[in-house]
């Protein structure tokens, strides 16, 4: 069952129209429900990894919470005994313990998580070494992995860290933790969500509200238009050009990169659009996890822009602890009284940044392209750090350039253009060959065969599908300005008539100019695989 | 509560412009099958019919191929009508039939073999072409479960937008001028075929690993002769001449017909040893090689089969019954006209 | 000293970065499908993609036709199959958006070899079952083996090959 199936659309009616007119009570359950019905029609083999993620998660979240309650508990009972140096003590020694639980419950989470997606790629590297010495190779069994494996998996560990942290007391029905793990529409391709924000939204009642269900619509409408319209049409030069890199070179690998990056937007942030606007008729709100991101100055900042939920779970469970943690902090004062102030200090930072954008590209997939594609975010975020203070520099002396939107123009699009670079990784998959394409952007003068007569449709698209895409981006365009200070659906809540009205526009644009059915291959989301 | 029906009461509106826009714009979108793909247009063809019919053939192009209705009352006073498409698979034939016999009680039904070959749905294009031109009813529901190759998805069925919504950029005049009523392209099923294109070589059928007739298409094959056996119709089976190595009717499949035949005291007709007592020519009475009859094959075969029926069972003359030959005579006066025109 | 080792220290971290980029030369599944398996068949020398075309120039690079082409016309559709005749093999392609693809391959008698195996028409049933293992279909007068994109059967008589076919999973 995907989003964009005839199936899926009489599901989702089908699960609105109970969640709404059964007592109020039960919608947690008609969610739970639905999302187990969801996921196993996925695939009945994967419903056993969920539940395990599910017990695992759950119960180490009870021994983690009832620990931290016993550990309060003690010091409250005992305030006027103990001094506040012991208190001080056996909090340190219960953090511990916690720790203890918190890493067994890590270990049990993201090994599975390890076991099934990353396996292959390190049992890969083992027989490559064994080979080179002389021994023999072997094949390595593929493992199935379960679709959204790591979004679910984050989502539970981030719980967990929580937890640890207290900054959430667990839950304690077991069904309702259920549901945080498996809530439907976002299970296949987040965004992650922290239990803080989901765990009370799902299973608290929610009363029909006209304007968040027409603003949810409209929502769905616009993803389903992004998905089917814009990157299901982008995918088919797409997929040409990746299929073709022999002879589809020099520009066609800038025509790549732009073309990649329309299909991935509309993918991605379709897909998203589709799960925030699914929850919002069921009157749930999921974080956002985009803030127009190709308006981006600078990497750093397109981080903040583009798939924030992940962002911030690498920021908040990775790099933020890595950086204070005790090894870390000796590390830091080793560096700095051996290396210098200059180096010393920067060293852990350093540290701690491509720790985190090595485990950011292992994270979208096992494979090297993922690893470079960290790396090389890693690496212009490092450099563009250092010349920070040039930059500064830069921009107080040009002040007339610096203000002007020209410039901001320019910064957006070379942010834009790197990113787009970084990203073919993703398509070309093989390392050496991207960087041998990446390279024949300067080597191979071939800009006069695509703007030929016959160079439009040089690159499997036919002029249709071109003005299908073109317009269908020329539209987002408008309506991403449209929604540059209040989105669009916000916008359209309070006017539920006109936001229906459009949803049904747009939805008849899809059906019409939606690249599905018969002559396309149907095309997973994306996100999906990660 | 009065704001509650403010907005309801639109956003139906809406939601109703919006099912009205689907389905017309899967009117627009759908191939008309009138100028080309004819085949595509003759199952629909049936709804425009008037009057009963003595005789219903079903089958795939061997049928609206190689038997002219309006010969055969011209000749015998029988009337008939054929139900046929490119490519028909057995089950197709059936609820088709299925279709036809609640509105008709016909004397005798007449199948054609060659589609029990296939005991998968096959192809989409030629799935479609038969399935779209039937009205919706349980019979084209049932028709379409089993027929649907993986790929295909029932929904495209009921809302023809979601299959040729692709179509946008191909639109012709035809597309808007047959908007919501196509002219027949049959005469009575019958798809007419002047040309000549001979030419049919000696070579025989590959040779297959294994001659069973697949037991899914048996099965419907059974259906058939119990859903007439249960109105009281005549089941005939057929296998029309063809000579081209590729569309080879076998021996082995011959027999196992012929068995089913005897079985269930069927007539069985296998018209291709006999293609020299018909008077057939290999050179001049096909148009594609061999594959089908062109129309002066088809009127032979009429006559011969006509002439077959009308000594083995008995048939009313409707040429003397002033209002059916009121009809037929219109019928054959269009066929004819469009014969010699074609010429 | 402390210069020195400021030095060595971004030294090392950019070798970390290239080193990391280097290893990535390796491919990511050394071991190669077996070329029967993957998009290709083997037939008289070629290697031919299952789904290319059958262009002008793939037929003559399958020596002289030593008839006409034969056509079968399809129902309703303006396309064909056509069955190309060769000494010892005939080739029978189907009609796709206007190109035509290889539909089936018929060995007829021993002039030509089937493929690596060295498996030729007259062979006997046992010489078949040491070359290709046990059969996906044995029937009593024939063996298929079903590959990827086609099946390869064997047409036996008194336990002797008399005919090979490549028959191709059409789309």
């Amino acid at each position: 069952m995907q989003f964009s199936s005839a199936i899926f659309v009489l599901f989702l009616a089908l699960t609105i129209l109970l969640y709404y007119l059964l007592p109020k009570k039960w919608q947690w359950g008609v969610l739970l429900v639905a999302s187990y019905v969801f996921y196993l029609s996925q695939g009945v083999q994967y419903i056993g990894f969920l539940l395990y993620t599910t017990v695992v998660t759950y119960f180490t979240g009870r021994i983690l919470s009832a620990r931290a309650k016993k550990e309060d508990d003690f010091v409250e009972a005992n305030r006027e005994t103990l001094t506040k140096e012991e208190r001080k003590a056996f909090r340190a020694s219960e953090k511990k313990a916690r720790f203890r639980i918190l890493l067994c419950g890590l270990v049990l989470g993201f090994g599975l998580l390890i076991l099934l997606k990353y396996t292959a790629f390190f049992a890969g590297g083992v027989r490559d070494i064994v080979t080179a010495f002389g021994g023999a190779s072997f094949k390595i069994p593929s493992l199935l992995i379960p679709l959204g494996l790591s979004f679910y998996t984050f989502q539970s560990m981030g719980y967990l860290i929580d937890l640890y942290r207290k900054k959430i007391t667990a839950e304690t029905n077991f069904l309702k933790f259920a549901l945080f793990v498996s809530f439907f529409p976002q299970i296949i391709q987040g965004p992650i969500s922290r239990f803080g924000d989901l765990g009370k939204e799902l299973t608290t009642p929610h009363t029909f509200s006209a304007g968040d269900f027409s603003a949810g619509l409209f929502r769905v409408a616009y993803g389903f238009f992004k998905k089917l319209v814009v990157a299901d049409t982008a995918m088919i030069g797409v997929r040409y050009l990746y299929e073709h890199t022999d002879t589809q070179q020099g520009i066609y690998v800038i025509l790549l990169i732009l073309l990649y990056t329309a299909e991935i937007y509309g993918d991605f942030t379709g897909g998203i659009d589709i799960t925030i606007g699914i929850s919002r008729m069921l009157g749930i709100r999921l974080a956002e996890n985009f803030n127009r991101p190709f308006s981006a100055q600078s990497v750093k900042e397109y981080w903040r822009r583009w798939h924030i939920t992940m962002g911030t779970w690498f920021t908040d469970y990775v790099f933020y602890p890595l950086s204070v943690s005790g090894g870390m902090q000796k590390f830091s004062t080793w560096s700095r009284s051996h290396l210098g102030n200059a180096v010393g200090k920067r060293l852990p930072v350093y540290f701690a940044t491509i720790v985190t954008w090595f485990l950011t590209g292992l994270w979208h997939g096992a494979g090297w392209n993922f690893i470079v594609w960290g790396l090389l975010n890693c690496f212009v975020i490092l450099i563009s750090q250092e010349l920070q203070p040039l930059w500064n520099l830069f921009l107080k002396k040009c002040q007339k350039l610096s203000g002007s939107g020209f410039f901001y123009c320019f910064r957006a699009a070379r942010t834009f253009l790197l990113m787009g670079l970084f990203r073919s990784l993703d398509v070309y998959k093989d390392v050496p060959l991207t960087f041998s394409l990446w390279g024949s952007m300067f080597t191979t003068w071939n800009w006069g065969e695509l703007f030929s007569a016959s160079g439009l449709t040089s690159f499997g698209m036919n002029l249709w599908q071109l003005l299908v895409l073109g317009a269908g981006i020329l539209l987002i365009l408008l309506a991403t300005n449209l929604g540059k200070k209040t989105p669009l659906w916000d916008r359209l809540a309070s006017r539920s008539v006109l936001a229906v009205a459009l949803s049904a526009c747009i939805l008849t644009l899809v059906l019409v100019f939606g690249s599905y059915g018969v002559g396309y291959d149907a095309a997973d989301f994306i996100y999906g695989q990660f | 509560m009065k704001k509650k029906w403010k907005i309801l009461i639109p956003c139906i509106a809406v939601l109703l412009v919006f099912c009205l826009a689907v389905g017309f714009l899967g009117k627009l979108f759908e191939p008309k099958y009138v100028a080309e793909q004819k085949e595509g247009g003759m199952i629909r063809d049936y709804y425009k019919e008037t009057g009963s019919h003595d005789i219903l053939f079903v089958g795939d192009c061997e049928v609206y191929e190689n038997f002219v209705p309006a010969v055969l009352y011209e000749e015998y006073g029988i009337t008939s009508y054929i139900r046929g498409s490119a490519q028909q698979l057995v089950w197709q034939s059936y609820y088709l039939l299925e279709e036809m016999l609640k509105k008709e009680t016909p004397k005798a039904v007449v199948f054609n073999v060659l589609a029990l070959k296939y005991g998968e749905p096959q192809n989409e294009a030629y799935n479609r072409m038969t399935l779209d031109g039937m009205k919706f009813s349980l019979s084209k529901w049932n028709a379409i479960r089993a027929s649907m190759t993986k790929e295909e998805s029932f929904a495209s069925y009921l809302l023809p937008l979601l299959r040729f919504h692709d179509r946008w950029k191909e639109l012709t005049e035809e597309d808007f001028a047959y908007l919501f009523s196509q002219p027949t392209v049959s005469y009575q099923g019958y798809l007419l075929q002047t040309e000549v294109k001979g030419g049919v070589s000696d070579r025989e059928g590959v040779p297959l690993t294994d001659y069973t007739l697949p037991a899914s298409s048996m099965a419907y094959l059974e259906k058939m002769r119990a859903l007439c056996e249960e109105k009281g119709v005549e089941l005939i089976l057929i296998k029309a001449p063809t000579n081209n190595w590729k569309y080879w009717w076998y021996d082995e499949w011959d027999a196992q017909v012929k068995d089913y035949a005897e079985a269930h005291g069927l007539s069985y007709y296998n018209f291709i040893p006999l293609c020299g007592e018909i008077g057939i020519d290999w050179n001049t009475d096909t148009y594609d090689k061999g594959v089908h009859l062109n129309v002066y094959g088809a009127e032979k075969l009429t006559s011969y089969f006509g002439k077959i029926l009308t000594e083995t069972r008995s048939f009313v003359d409707h040429r003397e019954e002033p209002e059916a030959a009121a009809l037929w005579d219109t019928y054959l006066e269009n066929y004819y006209l469009a014969k010699g025109d074609s010429k | 000293m402390k210069k020195t080792l400021q030095i060595a220290t971004i030294c090392m971290l950019l070798i970390l970065l290239v080193g990391s980029l280097v290893s990535c030369n390796q491919k990511e599944d050394p071991i190669q499908d077996d070329p029967n398996e993957a998009g290709y068949f083997e037939f008289g020398n070629h290697l031919f993609a299952v789904d290319g075309e059958v262009t002008e120039a793939t037929l003559a690079s399958l020596g002289t036709q030593t008839k006409e082409p034969e056509e079968a016309p399809n129902c309703a559709f303006d396309s064909q199959n056509i069955l190309y005749s060769f000494s010892g093999f005939e080739v029978e392609t189907y009609a796709k958006n206007g190109k035509n693809y290889f539909y089936a391959i018929y060995l007829l008698d021993d002039s030509i070899v089937a493929d690596r195996e060295n498996i030729v028409v007259g062979a006997s049933k046992e010489a078949v079952i040491a070359a290709y293992g046990e059969a996906t279909d044995a029937k009593e007068g024939s063996l298929t083996y079903e590959r990827e994109d086609y099946s390869l059967v064997f047409f036996l008589r008194d336990g002797k090959v008399t005919r090979i076919h490549y028959l191709f999973k059409v789309q």
